[in-house]
């Protein structure tokens, strides 16, 4: 009983902490995904702002293509817990002109059952701007 | 009772002898699954790995195929786009070491890190390969790392039709036969004609350039543009001066600035022209020219290494041929250089209302560059093909 109490807690261990890494990395891979296709949705997407700072549908349909998979919205985020608030989208501005999308994770913690993972500003995933610069 | 006395000292006998064999199976089982359980999250660090390199390439790849134009400079700059995406790997925190960065002329290569020539290369691959640390691989395996690679492979592809993107003017090809439809790059076209005048004196085919109020730019007054300007006052005449937007200065605001079409414009269609309203277009025009950062520019060679330009004075604009009063036939599309003529230029609002609108032949377009692609003519929008 006594060597059945330790293996066992030998063994309780290792899989929590395995399952705490690898339930991390695959949320952390799924975000991944997610800020990678954001990021080239944004890239895509018209530019209807004339400085860096994008309009409110542009913000809000790269937060939800990120949370979502979808620029339109939905009901289930790709991970527990993550909301629009949890993607920063930055857009750097060259010559007055946008040139590249940033899109990233912040302020956002994964429940693994055992802990909080904290991610900030990763992952995150930069495309140059292919889109029409539309600031009428 | 005899089971009972004969049991119970077999029984003490084999727990004496199977003491400690829990904790021996435990710790050899426990090596089995720690290395396993490790591999898993070795495992899972170099998929997050192989995320984050594709990204990279993806990105570079993009990045690097917008800034080629057949010219040396463009795969300088191609290269330089490449390093300068931003994106990292290890968790967002370490940046990709030196990527393979190869040009080819076709996707399935032959790729080449340095091309004799520019022409003709519209294709990217960027090779990325990491490093990644493992921990627990090392139990069953003498390496330490694993090596990740990414490969990217990106390109100017043409495209066919365009439902956002072209200004509503056009050029008119002269030579359907030519790669640049008989078109100069460098050379001044009207993208919209001066006030027609079929009575004006002198006008006949041999001098159409008399059959206009105001002159023609300068590249449509030569020898070889003699029979177009014909075609164009023959028959457009008045029905139409080579404008197909709106009217409404919302519409025009929309049309120059944000490049929104009121009709697509497919390849070998007939586009429908229209009248507009020149005053309008001529304040959008310059309001277009003057969001760019370079107004001083007079040539798209001078233009193309500036470090303030940043497109806007670029125009991208069907090439047509005239097919009846009020009607073109979309040959291809052309990437024009718009005019300025000072820090806050006037250029299209100073001339006289009927004035021509001119601006310089650069090449083909390349949706979302700020410079002209690799072909001679035609529209590209640059795509991930591998």
């Amino acid at each position: 009983m006594v060597e059945f109490a330790i293996g066992a807690g030998v063994l309780v261990s290792a899989f929590t902490g395995t399952f705490q890494f690898g339930y991390t990395f695959y949320q952390y891979n799924a975000m991944s995904n997610a800020t990678n296709e954001a990021a080239r949705y944004a890239a895509m997407r018209a530019y209807d702002s004339s400085t860096s700072t994008p309009s409110a549908a542009f913000q809000t349909a790269v937060q939800n293509m990120v949370v979502y998979g979808d620029p339109a919205g939905g009901t289930t985020p790709i991970v527990p817990g993550l909301t629009t608030s949890n993607v920063v989208l930055t857009v750097t501005f060259t010559n007055g002109v946008p040139a590249k999308m940033t899109v990233a994770i912040t302020g956002y913690s994964l429940n693994t059952a055992v802990a909080f993972m904290n991610f900030n500003n990763k992952p995150r995933a930069t495309y140059p701007y292919q889109g029409f610069y539309s600031p009428a | 009772m005899r089971v009972e006395r004969f049991a119970h000292p077999v029984s003490k006998r084999r727990l004496a002898r199977e003491k400690g064999v829990t904790m021996v199976v435990t710790s050899l089982v426990s090596i089995g699954l720690v290395g396993a359980l490790g591999m898993a999250v070795d495992m899972g660090r170099v998929f997050i790995a192989k995320n984050e390199t594709q990204t990279y390439c993806d990105s570079g790849a993009l990045a690097g195929v917008m800034k080629l134009d057949g010219t040396s400079t463009g795969l300088a700059n191609a290269r330089t786009a490449v390093a300068a995406t931003g994106n990292a790997w290890n968790l967002g925190t370490t940046t990709v070491p030196t990527p393979t960065i190869e040009f080819a002329t076709a996707s399935t290569g032959p790729w080449v890190a340095t091309p004799a020539s520019a022409s003709g290369y519209i294709y990217v691959r960027v090779t990325a390969n990491v490093d990644v640390t493992t921990f627990f691989a090392p139990i069953f395996t003498s390496s330490t790392t694993q090596r990740v690679k990414s490969i990217a492979v990106a390109g100017q592809v043409p495209l066919t039709t365009l439902s956002q993107g072209l200004g509503p003017y056009t050029a008119v090809a002269s030579d359907l036969t030519s790669p640049t439809l008989g078109l100069v790059v460098g050379e001044q076209y009207d993208i919209q004609w001066p006030q027609y005048n079929g009575t004006r004196a002198g006008c006949n085919a041999g001098n159409p350039d008399k059959c206009f109020n105001q002159n023609v730019c300068t590249g449509d007054q030569t020898n070889a543009r003699k029979s177009t300007l014909w075609k164009v006052a023959s028959v457009w005449g008045s029905a139409t001066n080579g404008y197909w937007g709106g009217s409404a200065n919302s519409d025009i605001e929309q049309e120059v600035l944000n490049l929104v079409q009121l009709q697509p414009a497919p390849l070998n269609t007939s586009l429908a022209m229209t009248n507009g309203n020149k005053n309008a277009q001529a304040g959008i025009l310059d309001e277009r020219v003057n969001q760019d950062g370079d107004l001083t520019s007079a040539t798209y060679d001078a233009y193309r290494v500036s470090s303030l330009h940043n497109g806007r004075r670029l125009f991208a604009i069907p090439i047509v041929d005239p097919t009846g009063p009020g009607t073109a036939t979309v040959i291809s599309y052309g990437l024009f250089f718009l005019n300025s003529n000072g820090s806050h230029s006037n250029y299209y609002a100073s001339g006289n209302g009927n004035d021509g609108y001119c601006a310089i032949f650069a090449g083909s377009y390349v949706l979302g560059s700020d410079g002209t692609g690799v072909g001679s003519v035609g529209a590209y929008r640059v795509k991930l093909v591998q």
